[in-house]
């Protein structure tokens, strides 16, 4: 292991440690790095911002509103309109596919 | 044959009107590409319709997004297999660049400007502009992105979908937060 941390590997090690808990030598050699280099600090800041504030929007913007213009709206309308034809007639519709009880949760 | 879709199959229209504009705002959040975000949408109405387990109207908005949200990670998994990156993966020419070739410094340090949470959370044209980026992005880091950041679907499952080990997971989303923050600063923070 180098004691000595460049740039490149101090932009890495700051994303690194969003996602997991870093190794003990990763987060001294970054600590080292940060204290001597004021553009990885300002780096480090404004990626953590950025993170914070993606996070914030994705949770909060529930409430934000979108047109759904007249002929998407139509669209959307006549579709599930043909959709539902196909199935009272009895034949599934092509290319839908069938959502399990959980309504397709399984991703979390 | 319970309400629930009894009602779709009489009234689509009662349905579009009523979850149509939010699960749209949903997937353009994640899913810029304005097609796209409308095929998905499409898809979800069409597999409630056939779903026979619906349980009805405080619930149809947490179901239909369930549903929703399902599409898109099949979207991005898709997309991320289809597309591989010129190049390959073992360099990211906008990443590896960003860095002198000797002693690994910035050729160009961030400048100084901080993340304004209160200023910008509710700010529409920096939104745009941030999504402006995320689609810049080589598909499979955005596909990345989107699925650990803001579909918040765990890391393992993540590698799965993408076919990729963790290390490589660490990597890319580096990639792709050290080209957001770049191209915001480009365009927002320091235009």
């Amino acid at each position: 292991m180098s004691t000595w941390t460049s740039c490149k590997d101090a932009a890495k090690t700051v994303a690194e440690g969003l996602e997991r808990e870093l190794p003990f030598h990763r987060r001294v050699a970054l600590k080292f790095h940060l204290l001597i280099c004021s553009a990885c600090r300002r780096y480090r800041r404004q990626v953590v911002g950025i993170h914070r504030l993606v996070r914030r929007h994705v949770n909060e913007s529930s409430q934000s509103v979108v047109e759904l213009d007249l002929a998407t709206r139509q669209r959307f309308i006549e579709k599930l309109r043909q959709a539902s034809v196909t199935i009272d007639a009895g034949t599934p519709a092509a290319g839908t596919p069938v959502i399990p009880p959980d309504g397709g949760s399984s991703h979390r | 044959m319970n309400d629930g879709v009894a009602s779709i199959r009489c009234d689509p229209a009662t349905w579009v009107d009523a979850h149509g504009a939010a699960l749209l705002a949903y997937t353009l959040m994640r899913v810029r590409d304005r097609q796209t975000a409308e095929d998905l949408v499409q898809e979800t109405f069409l597999a409630a319709l056939q779903a026979a387990n619906f349980r009805g109207d405080a619930m149809e908005r947490t179901w239909l997004t369930g549903i929703l949200r399902n599409k898109i990670c099949d979207h991005f998994r898709r997309l991320a297999r289809e597309r591989t990156q010129p190049g390959g993966d073992d360099v990211d020419v906008v990443v590896d660049g960003g860095f002198a070739k000797v002693m690994e410094h910035w050729i160009k340090e961030p400048g100084r400007w901080v993340v304004d949470d209160e200023a910008l959370i509710a700010n529409r044209e920096f939104w745009e502009i941030f999504h402006e980026c995320l689609r810049g992005l080589p598909s499979r880091q955005a596909a990345a992105f989107v699925l650990r950041m803001m579909e918040d679907v765990a890391a393992e499952k993540v590698c799965q979908d993408l076919n990729i080990s963790d290390t490589n997971l660490w990597v890319i989303l580096h990639r792709a937060r050290f080209r957001l923050r770049t191209c915001l600063e480009q365009h927002w923070f320091t235009p």
